[in-house]
């Protein structure tokens, strides 16, 4: 008998795997490639056509994931109910945690799914980015309902579309939220991130030179705003944008309202600081903070679907609820117009609109949205307001 | 760069540098007094501050503050404030002790080198900071308003509130209550026998490992008193707090000359200025870029920190 060492037989064991997955991989891009094009309906589906929502259910990100999921998921499901003779369609996810690493290997096994007819996702940009060019070679349609950076049409071609305006329109909204303050003086600070930095950048580029008193950049993690404080109070400004996120902001906020010379100074900041925890850890100081977004509540739009909504998962919409479900809806409209490949409901979707709950999707040739909103919200007794369109 | 800020916000970047500086203080000296009699930087030491942090926080909690409500009258205040202070530096204290035994003391015992003893150093800091990532969500925690920060009186530009004045008596009397333990009594001495010359201290009837165990509770109640002060004064706390206070206490216990406790006091308030003039005159994020030059600058042209002796033969 011959005996292998361990080591030889580990080597050989890996290089088989190795070639098999190797492939295994090469005939599924091959597979995806020529297959999906080319077919009329979906050849190699033998059961329901499915609609796949990518973002995420687990890990740090899954509260807004888990409720752009819930509509989601209350498309398909009020779809199905009354689809009448349309086919059925079958809600699938794909849990990337909003990690640009795991989407690309997921956005692969979804695409080899020939009964998936498109992708409503991914929620944040980078996980996007990342999925895109598999779903742009198997011509599978993409809506996002939630990502924002503004070079992803670059990416993903014909087959990306998004809800939502994307980051170049939120500067100049906020730029004119803060110049529209009665004899603006603005002080602006950033926080260093690609996010923050570029939102400042765009305020600094587009706020009237004379309306800007000063500026100064923290990093992400400061909790010592003494100094930016002592700058503001001196600059004499009357407003403070910030551009970063919501645990600096809520600490920024409160060291100005601390401090008897600042503590009247209006608050203005993007949507990294939307979020309620802003609200929990600045408390009262949050008070009157104005923020933009380009996404509209659900409860805004539509008070029957909102209570339909609570009572379906037991909790409120949340943040991009509203816009992952008319995503879904631009899907299940095609479908009911008898697409059923992956096509034909790219070519649907690409040519004509929807009229969905309290928007209208349409996209222009990049799939960026037609019209392009970007909301004001306001802090009021403790909770994130509903303004209006900045026009 | 602004210089004229320098002149009409003079006091305010003044005081609050002080203050930060005496925050600073009371973890360098942790830093310092543990190489002082061990020749070892305790690198988990701003985990046991951390840990502080959210005991204070705990201690809010089963008070039942939600931080919603008015701060408290003065009276409560103190009431409450003490019971927290000493909360958080019977936590922060058992818990450096706690550390002494299970990552050190065993490996002394063994004859191990330094490089061991570092290692485990940097494996507890780990330890604790993942296990308090879990514990509290990694997410960012409020603590509630206890004390009015309305402006009490001004000195000049410098508006002078309540929690900054706890904060400056508090941690220059404990400076003061330290400064006695170590030349006053018993343990202090041995622990600055210890530091000087570990086997003859040994000759002369010290306790060597008592000494250190009571080094590191010293340290570990300052850090717990530190994190009390700090919440205070910031009303937040994160699982990596730690990390960023203690690079900087650590970096002042360097400037200052480590295993010096007048050094780490010194060095304390200079980075604490330093870091808040540096940020007011060339933007808050040149503010580490200027401390770490200063750092690197005085190592250069004298390695032994502004007060120190040689590292290598430091005392206490």
């Amino acid at each position: 008998m011959e005996i292998l060492c361990p080591r030889e037989i580990e080597r050989g064991v890996m290089s088989l795997v190795k070639k098999t997955i190797g492939v295994a991989a090469s005939v599924a891009v091959a597979f995806a490639t020529f297959v999906a094009p080319a077919q009329a309906a979906p050849v190699g589906c033998d059961g329901d056509l499915k609609l796949v929502f990518q973002g995420a259910l687990t890990g740090p990100a899954a509260q807004t994931g888990i409720g752009e999921y819930n509509g989601f998921k209350l498309a398909v499901l009020q779809y199905n109910e009354k689809r009448g003779s349309s086919p059925k369609v079958e809600p699938g996810f794909i849990d990337t945690q909003a990690d640009p690493a795991q989407s690309p290997a997921l956005a692969l096994a979804t695409v080899n799914d020939q009964c998936v007819i498109g992708v409503v996702g991914g929620m944040y940009s980078g996980e996007t980015r990342a999925a895109l060019p598999i779903y742009l070679k198997a011509a599978v349609p993409v809506i996002s309902p939630s990502a924002t950076n503004a070079t992803l049409p670059t990416v993903g071609g014909d087959v990306f579309h998004r809800v939502v305006a994307n980051d170049d329109v939120q500067g100049p909204a906020l730029a004119k939220l803060a110049g529209n303050q009665p004899n603006a003086k603005v002080f602006i600070v950033d926080d260093q991130t690609t996010y923050g930095k570029d939102l400042s950048t765009t305020v600094k580029k587009t706020l009237a030179k004379a309306k800007q008193v000063g500026s100064d950049s923290v990093t992400e993690g400061t909790t010592n705003f003494s100094s930016v404080v002592a700058k503001v109070k001196k600059s004499g400004a009357n407003t403070v944008f910030y551009g970063g996120y919501y645990p600096e902001a809520a600490k920024f906020v409160k060291q100005l309202r601390d401090n008897a010379a600042t503590k009247n100074v209006k608050f203005i900041a993007g949507d990294g600081v939307l979020d309620n925890e802003y609200i929990k850890l600045a408390k009262k100081n949050a008070e009157g903070t104005s923020m933009t977004a380009p996404y509209i509540p659900m409860e805004r739009a539509d008070k029957k679907l909102t209570a339909i909504y609570k009572k379906e998962f037991g909790v409120a919409p949340a943040v991009y609820t509203l816009e992952t479900y008319n995503a879904a809806g631009f899907f299940l409209a095609a479908v009911k117009a008898g697409k059923t490949d992956r096509l034909a409901i790219l070519d649907y979707i690409n040519k004509t609109s929807y009229k969905g709950v309290g928007q209208t999707l349409k996209f222009d040739a990049k799939g960026e949205p037609a019209t392009k909103v970007m909301n004001e919200f306001i802090v009021k007794n403790g909770k994130i307001e509903y303004v209006g369109a900045i026009k | 760069m602004d210089f004229s800020i320098v002149v009409s916000e003079f006091a305010s970047l003044f005081l609050d540098g002080i203050v930060v500086g005496a925050i600073y203080a009371l973890v360098a000296l942790g830093y310092t007094l543990v190489y002082g009699v061990l020749r070892l930087i305790n690198f988990a030491h701003s985990e046991i501050f951390m840990l502080g942090t959210f005991a204070c926080l705990g201690v809010t909690m089963l008070l039942g503050y939600t931080g919603y409500e008015e701060p408290i009258g003065i009276g409560l205040f103190l009431v409450t404030f003490i019971l927290i202070t000493v909360v958080a530096a019977v936590a922060s204290g058992s818990a450096a002790m706690l550390l002494e035994v299970v990552a050190y003391r065993r490996l002394r015992r063994k004859g191990a080198n330094r490089l061991s003893s570092l290692i485990s150093a940097i494996g507890a800091s780990f330890f604790l900071v993942e296990l308090f990532r879990l514990l509290t969500d990694s997410k960012d925690w409020d603590f509630p308003r206890l004390l009015d920060k309305n402006s009490l009186f001004e000195v000049s530009s410098a508006y002078v509130t309540a929690d900054k004045l706890v904060v400056l008596i508090g941690a220059f009397g404990l400076m003061f209550a330290l400064d006695r333990i170590i030349q006053g009594t018993r343990l202090g001495r041995g622990i600055r026998a210890v530091s000087q010359d570990e086997k003859t201290a040994v000759l002369m009837g010290v306790d060597v490992d008592k000494v250190i165990a009571f080094t590191f509770l010293l340290g570990g109640v300052l850090a717990g008193v530190a994190s009390a002060f700090y919440m205070l004064f910031y009303e937040a706390t994160k699982f990596n707090v730690g990390f960023l206070l203690g690079i900087s206490a650590f970096t002042a216990a360097v400037l200052g000359g480590i295993g010096n406790i007048r050094g780490a006091l010194a060095g304390s308030f200079a980075l604490g200025l330093i870091q808040q003039f540096s940020s007011a005159i060339l933007g808050y994020n040149w503010r580490d870029v200027v401390t770490f030059l200063i750092l690197v600058l005085v190592l250069l042209f004298k390695p032994t920190g502004l007060f120190g002796e040689a590292i290598q033969r430091a005392r206490v």
